[in-house]
């Protein structure tokens, strides 16, 4: 069953189970472009075979041809630097099995040092209210001081406030997107991610192929997707505003399964048409008046 | 750190200059190339590795559990029937040996990783140079000024080696282990050569 055990018995180098970062990224591409895969699926898949790496049911040849198709992809959208983070490899964290479907591997451009520093996310709607995105800033700021880097989901609307207020202070940032790195959603945002790549650190779970290759609609799905890696990589999350149908709450959902902190701004609990600030708050959420409430909360 | 070595392949060989698509190098973490990452694991890791003899009793502590860490994962990486026939050859440190900052640290690590392991310091360094790390951009040496500095070991050259590792804790541009290659592979023809690093040093953009 285990096919990296096979290959260890065939292999007298130093080292059978060694990863070719290049062979891992062609073979997770692949695996991305079978009918129906999904994170559920793959996450599944690799449950089943806890030591196998994404070339132990990939043909080399497919893996290697995918991989050479991503390399050239990626550099026609102008991402010439660029790193891989896989399962198994050192400097995968390994905080983000705690995902109900942890990804085997994901792209970033930055420092992943970032990743290693205390971090919160600062997430919301993207048809944010002036005063949420205010409060967003505000949030981001008072992390900062006390030296958090803010990780948010460069959406417009509140995620673009928190990155921006976290650069405006001086602060660290992370951008965990929904679309594959070198791609601007939207695209007024591309400034602001080029310059979260260049200086902070962005970071994608999003296949680059299948991405490609499906229709937008279907590439929506990424986004709430992306927010319980965002989540898993966090001590905890605020959430500024959203909506009761909000991809947002995609992210409040896995803070709790995964056992991080779920902050709740009090303005959402006085808004009278949610229900479900009240449905967190009793599943463990902390309801935040100040952000004295965020600091009594964490360890 | 029970992690698994990644290879130098081709997609990544381009960051270490020096080296060539055929040698095979494998590490088991990676660190940003750029000032105030000093907090990072790897870059801890290797800053702790890397503190000077001379250093205070505290500090040679925190040398000591770090030769301890990558011992421990290069353990836990490395095939034990390949270590058991190998010959691990750590790269001398910039200091020659005499020098108060003449340093054996992966000689240390080397040791540790198995008892009876054969670690065979075959390349030795005739003249002290400045250490990589300390050097300007542009000041370091070549792998021409390196393997002028090098010299094969005779004393320790029987028996020949069945397999080398060439042990260092951080690749850069890859002079060293370029070096190393050239006089081990001139002295030991046909016997094959593996880089093993404790990291290698990435760029951020």
């Amino acid at each position: 069953m285990d096919g990296s055990m096979n290959l260890a018995r065939k292999s007298d180098g130093p080292a059978p189970l060694a990863i070719s970062p290049k062979l891992e990224l062609g073979a997770y591409e692949s695996l991305w472009l079978e009918q129906g895969a999904t994170f559920k699926t793959l996450a599944e898949r690799f449950a089943r075979d806890p030591s196998a790496m994404p070339s132990d049911f990939v043909p080399l040849g497919s893996a290697m041809s995918a991989a050479n198709e991503v390399f050239a992809k990626l550099k026609k959208s102008g991402v010439h630097q660029f790193g891989i983070r896989i399962n198994h490899a050192g400097d995968y964290p390994v905080k983000l099995r705690d995902a109900r479907h942890p990804v085997e591997m994901l792209y970033y451009q930055g420092a992943w040092e970032l990743t290693e520093t205390r971090s919160i996310a600062v997430v919301g709607s993207r048809k944010a209210t002036e005063e949420g995105k205010q409060r967003a800033a505000r949030i981001a700021k008072g992390l900062v001081e006390r030296d958090f880097t803010v990780v948010s989901g460069l959406a417009e609307g509140i995620d673009r406030a928190a990155h921006a207020a976290a650069f405006a202070c001086g602060g660290r940032t992370i951008a965990v997107i929904g679309t594959p790195i070198g791609t601007f959603y939207p695209r007024e945002n591309r400034e602001l991610q080029e310059r979260i790549a260049a200086e902070q650190l962005v970071i994608s779970q999003v296949p680059v192929l299948r991405y490609g290759k499906q229709a937008p609609q279907q590439n929506r799905l990424f986004f709430p997707e992306r927010n319980v890696t965002m989540s898993a990589l966090t001590e905890g999350t605020v959430i500024v505003e959203a909506g009761e149908t909000s991809g947002t709450l995609t992210q409040a959902r896995a803070a709790i399964h995964q056992g991080r902190k779920l902050f709740i701004l009090d303005s959402c609990f006085t808004r009278g048409d949610l229900t479900w600030p009240k449905r967190f708050e009793a599943e463990g959420a902390v309801r935040v008046k100040t952000m004295d409430d965020i600091w009594s909360a964490l360890n | 750190m029970t992690v698994r070595f990644r290879t130098i392949d081709e997609s990544i060989v381009g960051d270490h200059y020096h080296l060539r698509e055929d040698d095979v190098c494998l590490y088991l973490l990676e660190f940003t190339s750029r000032q105030g990452y000093s907090f990072s694991k790897a870059n801890q890791l290797i800053a702790n590795l890397k503190k000077k003899p001379t250093a205070s009793a505290a500090e040679l502590e925190y040398k000591r559990a770090a030769i301890n860490m990558c011992a421990q994962g290069l353990r836990d990486a490395l095939d034990p029937d390949w270590l058991a026939r190998a010959t691990l050859v750590p790269i001398p440190g910039s200091k020659a040996a005499g020098h108060p900052h003449y340093d054996d640290r992966m000689g240390s690590v080397a040791r540790l990783i198995r008892p009876g392991q054969d670690v065979r310091p075959l390349v030795r360094q005739t003249v002290s140079l400045t250490a990589s790390h300390e050097a300007e951009e542009g000041a370091r040496a070549s792998v021409t000024d390196l393997i002028e500095a090098y010299e094969i070991d005779e004393t320790l050259a029987a028996p020949a080696p069945k397999a080398i590792g060439i042990l260092d804790d951080v690749l850069t541009a890859g002079a060293h282990y370029r070096a190393m290659h050239t006089l081990l592979s001139r002295r030991f023809p046909g016997v094959p050569i593996t880089g093993l690093f404790i990291a290698r040093r990435v760029f951020a953009a």
